[in-house]
């Protein structure tokens, strides 16, 4: 009961962040476009930006990691800040899909959403409008498995959970051999067994670690459980993310 | 730093309990002093990370036309640049 408290708590601070970020945008309307939608950690399709009238259009084209045109992404805008949630998003304007225009952004808060053709994923976007000549990523939020049109492979979708850890294994071992070697090397410390010393310093970082993943993974779904109210409010995943793996990591008494 | 400096500690108060624990190790130290020298030691190893960043920050702000900040290029570019100086330290990433 807490831990909704504590993510409730999270989700108001959000929304007031993302309010502030509102009225800044109104104040500054975008021009410029460049969003990253990543597919895979390999692979990736890009909105370029072809330019925009300020506070009135946002035209763009998607291209694949190669720059190719990523026909198979159609592209929708979403006003999330109206009352009642997303209102229906509309579509782009140009013929060919990989291209878009967007007008009438008189509230010059516009959430680009990217939906692939078939419609595989049940909602991707971004909560903010970047920067002219900045970037940003748009998450997966919610979808299902399939195939996916940018990598042209059944791969798994993007990851909501880090599935690797902070630190790598390989890293791990290489770092537990470098601190044995470090204590070795102290006049003061006297290492009965350099073997043992190693396992047990790879095994305290790397359980830890895993512990993060885990906590991540209830993280995670937490957040899925109030998925809508999050997509409602156009708060920013990632940061609520982080928000609640802290307030985890506070209850159960793990060190981040 | 990948961790902070209080998951640092936390490590190396759990890994300094144990090896003394075990027996793998002993010393003159304080059980305070083994911990702060196992966080150095952990910090120093981590460390080698954010010299290898800086030295590719430093690379790419030397090209002539680099690619913006943050965008996809620019960080594309950092990985490759960065596996390449840690392959060559000998870092392990």
């Amino acid at each position: 009961m807490s831990i909704l408290f504590a993510l409730h708590k999270c989700l108001s601070v959000s929304g007031e962040n993302t309010r502030v970020k509102q009225a800044a945008a109104l104040r500054k309307p975008p021009t410029v476009l460049d969003y990253v939608l990543r597919t895979d950690p390999n692979k990736q399709a890009r909105i370029q930006s072809l330019g925009g009238v300020p506070g009135k259009t946002i035209t763009g084209r998607v291209v694949d990691e190669a720059g190719n045109p990523a026909t198979s992404i159609s592209v929708q805008s979403l006003n999330s800040t109206v009352e009642g949630g997303p209102r229906a998003p509309t579509s782009s304007a140009f013929p060919d899909r990989s291209r878009f225009r967007f007008d009438e952004l008189t509230t010059g808060r516009k959430v680009p959403k990217i939906i692939p053709e078939p419609p595989l994923l049940s909602l991707l976007r971004c909560t903010h409008i970047a920067k002219p000549g900045a970037s940003t990523t748009i998450s997966l939020l919610r979808g299902r498995r399939g195939p996916w049109p940018i990598s042209g492979e059944n791969s798994p979708l993007p990851r909501l959970v880090s599935q690797h850890m902070r630190l790598r294994p390989e890293r791990i071992d290489a770092m537990a051999a470098r601190i044995t070697a470090a204590m070795r090397a102290v006049p003061r410390i006297t290492v009965h067994d350099p073997d043992k010393l190693q396992r047990i310093i790879r095994r305290i970082i790397l359980e830890d670690m895993q512990r993060e993943v885990e906590l991540e993974k209830e993280a995670v779904e937490l957040l899925r459980r109030h998925q809508q109210q999050i997509t409602m409010q156009s708060m920013s995943y990632n940061t609520l993310l982080e928000k609640t793996k802290r307030e985890l990591a506070r209850q159960k008494k793990i060190v981040l | 730093m990948r961790l902070s400096e209080q998951r640092i500690q936390f490590l190396a108060k759990q890994i300094a309990e144990a090896i003394i624990r075990e027996g793998v190790v002993t010393t003159t130290m304080s059980g305070f002093v083994l911990e702060s020298d196992i966080a150095r030691h952990i910090h120093a190893d981590l460390a080698i990370e954010d010299e290898i960043d800086r030295e590719v920050n430093a690379s790419i702000a030397r090209m002539k036309k680099p690619p913006a900040p943050d965008s996809p290029e620019w960080r594309g570019m950092f990985q490759q640049l960065k596996q390449e100086i840690a392959r060559r330290k000998g870092y392990i990433l």
